[in-house]
């Protein structure tokens, strides 16, 4: 059993199964949006609605008196689809590709979906261009959020420079279908639509007021109410524009300081040291490609969410009126490309600290000796004065042929001894991929120290040197004195390159209780 | 481009000539036109033909007169009115040049491959 509805069309009566009316409405409706703004389009549905009543009266004998879904189908099929109608040029070489074969359709676009969101509808509006499941891309946001931090950065960015798809055809774009002729009718006619509804709201506002006091009231009410609402709808418009030139003038402000940064390392690293760029990489990177990874990816890093905000800001204030075409995804495209180079290049890195390892050597001085004598031997390569303690890093490296000579780290520790005898403990260490490589760094480290049994003097390097090849890699060196409680220590000139405390070179100590005495 | 646009484009070229010429013999109401028009195979969808016969009415080449029919709602029957006939004429003379044109072009380079 069937509902059936009572249809006048070109004047004839005709039964009509709910189902098939609605298929027909839905039809005709689709007819007069493709032939609306056209001349003489009224005359043109009417003739067609005449020779469909001729039709359907074809249908009907004294058996059938009902016109069913498949009546209105086989109509529909005869007279064709409306793009078919009008003779403008379709604008896609196939009409109709409803589903999302995950084809390339040239007119698709990025936009933010405002039917199936969670924040925005960025991920799904994304999903939608490359036609997948907007899980995935819902999930690599989570989680470049999770590990690295970045996502949701990136997400804003594009929440501000994606459009959102706010007509028919956007809509439709968006789902990388045509645009074609009806449906930009539709679009337009829907505008009208909404325009005249809006028009005769406002003569009813008018007739209501003539009504009685509750009515107008009522309308009074929703006046202001309204007027409530434009003044929101200004002020946010209004607090757009600011938002827009805080991200202009943060993103100005971020080129400045990216500048202003780069310039203040170069100066420390540079000005300071007697090492070159290529120098530094030498020891830093593990290759030329390797170097070349993680500058880019820097870069890409630091100038894309730049440059985003900076376009995002311009469409926000409306500098610029159109989006460019897939500019946020390339943008996007290039972020992820700078989150995997860095990755890449960063675990690379990283793998290369993976292990440490540490070495020691001991000594333990004769029983008579009474006192020591501590000397930090001069080298050739930095100030003899320089205090170690107080330096940069990069202040106290320098590349000697094959060699990596380091100023720091290497600290000299005083401590109590646990007998009566003087203990001089050396101890190396270093970093590797593997626990065999951080061995061999530490073979490979070479720290110049002397012991004298007769005058009972320790020399120690205030450097050491590894090979190029091995790059820094943790390498560092601890000296640890220990001096019986109640013996006698003293110390020659430049204690402070290795030394943490000043005021110990040339002086005498006496090991107490709790710590050096001075003596002299 | 893909051939079945451009085939379309080309039939929609003649399409009007075409009822132009079907008119100048008789008077007749959509559906003849139509019939005629899908034997020739010219036509797919009869909704086609609506908007140009609207169209060449409003230029003044055709003219209609409503006539009863016993199987539905009265029926528009049109004809050609005096532009009209010098309008087919014009392009009679068209296309027959465009069809010798046309010859020539495609046979000469035929004989060139």
């Amino acid at each position: 059993m069937n509902k059936t509805v009572t249809v006048n069309i070109s004047g004839y009566i005709f039964n009509i199964e709910e189902e098939a009316y609605n298929a027909l409405v839905i039809y005709l409706g689709k007819l007069k949006a493709a032939f609306h703004g056209m001349e003489g389009a009224d005359e043109i549905v009417a003739d067609i609605e005449s020779r469909i009543a001729e039709l359907f009266q074809k249908k009907l004998n004294e058996k059938k008196q009902v016109i069913t879904s498949s009546d209105v189908d086989e109509i529909v099929a005869i007279m064709g689809a409306p793009e078919d109608y009008t003779d403008e040029e379709p604008i896609m070489d196939e009409p109709n590709s409803d589903k999302e074969d995950g084809s390339r359709n040239p007119n698709r676009r990025v936009f933010r979906d405002p039917d199936d969101h969670v924040l925005g509808g960025v991920c799904s509006g994304i999903s939608h261009y490359f036609g997948i499941d907007p899980l995935w891309i819902r999930l690599a946001f989570v989680l470049t959020t999770i590990v690295f931090g970045t996502g949701i950065m990136a997400y804003i960015i594009l929440w501000i420079i994606i459009p959102e798809a706010s007509s028919t055809a956007e809509k439709i774009q968006m789902k990388g279908q045509d645009v074609n002729v009806e449906n930009i009718r539709r679009t337009v006619n829907e505008s009208a639509e909404k325009l005249k509804s809006k028009v005769s709201g406002i003569a009813d506002d008018i007739k209501s007021a003539q009504k009685p006091a509750a009515s107008s009231l009522k309308g009074f009410l929703e006046q202001i109410f309204g007027i409530f609402g434009d003044a929101i709808t200004i002020l946010g418009k209004v607090l757009l524009k600011i938002i827009g030139l805080v991200f202009i003038l943060g993103s100005f402000a971020m080129i400045i300081a990216f500048i202003a940064g780069f310039v203040a390392t170069d100066s420390l690293i540079f000005h300071s040291s007697a090492l070159s760029w290529f120098e530094l990489s030498e020891i830093i990177f593990m290759g030329k490609s390797h170097m070349t990874i993680c500058i880019i990816a820097v870069s890409i890093l630091f100038l894309v969410p730049i440059i985003g905000l900076f376009y995002g800001g311009l469409r926000i204030i409306g500098a610029l009126k159109t989006s460019v075409k897939g500019f946020g995804i390339s943008l996007f495209a290039l972020f992820i490309i700078g989150l995997i180079l860095a990755a890449i290049g960063g675990v690379q890195f990283g793998r290369e600290f993976r292990y440490d390892h540490e070495s020691s050597e001991r000594i333990v001085l004769p029983d008579d000796t009474d006192s020591i004598h501590i000397n930090i031997l001069d080298d050739n390569y930095f100030h003899n004065e320089i205090r170690g303690s107080h330096s940069e890093f990069f202040e106290l490296v320098k590349i000697d042929d094959d060699q990596i000579i380091l100023g720091q780290p290497i600290r000299l520790y005083l401590r109590t001894a646990p007998s009566d005898k003087f203990e001089v403990e050396v101890y190396k260490s270093a970093d590797g991929s593997t626990q065999h490589q951080a061995i061999e760094r530490i073979e490979r480290l070479d720290y110049q120290w002397a012991h004298d049994d007769s005058t009972s003097t320790i020399d120690l390097s205030p450097v050491f040197s590894v090979p190029t090849s091995d790059r820094y890699r943790g390498q560092e060196v601890e000296i640890v004195v220990r001096i019986p409680v109640g013996k006698v220590i003293s110390f020659g000139p430049n204690m402070e390159r290795i030394y943490s405390r000043s005021g110990r070179s040339n002086h005498v100590f006496r090991m107490g209780a709790e710590e050096l005495e001075i003596l002299n | 481009m893909n051939v079945e646009n451009a085939k379309a484009q080309m039939r929609k070229g003649v399409l009007e000539f075409c009822i132009l010429s079907i008119l100048s013999e008789r008077e007749a109401y959509p559906s003849d036109i139509i019939d005629e028009l899908k034997e020739a195979r010219l036509i797919v969808v009869e909704g086609t033909l609506y908007p140009l016969l609207t169209r060449l009415k409003n230029a003044g080449l055709l003219s209609y007169r409503w006539e009863e029919s016993n199987s539905g709602p009265p029926r528009k029957y049109y004809k050609l009115t005096e532009i009209g006939k010098e309008f087919l004429i014009e392009l009679d003379k068209t296309w027959h040049e465009l069809q010798a044109a046309v010859k020539k072009t495609t046979s000469k380079n035929k004989d060139n491959e």
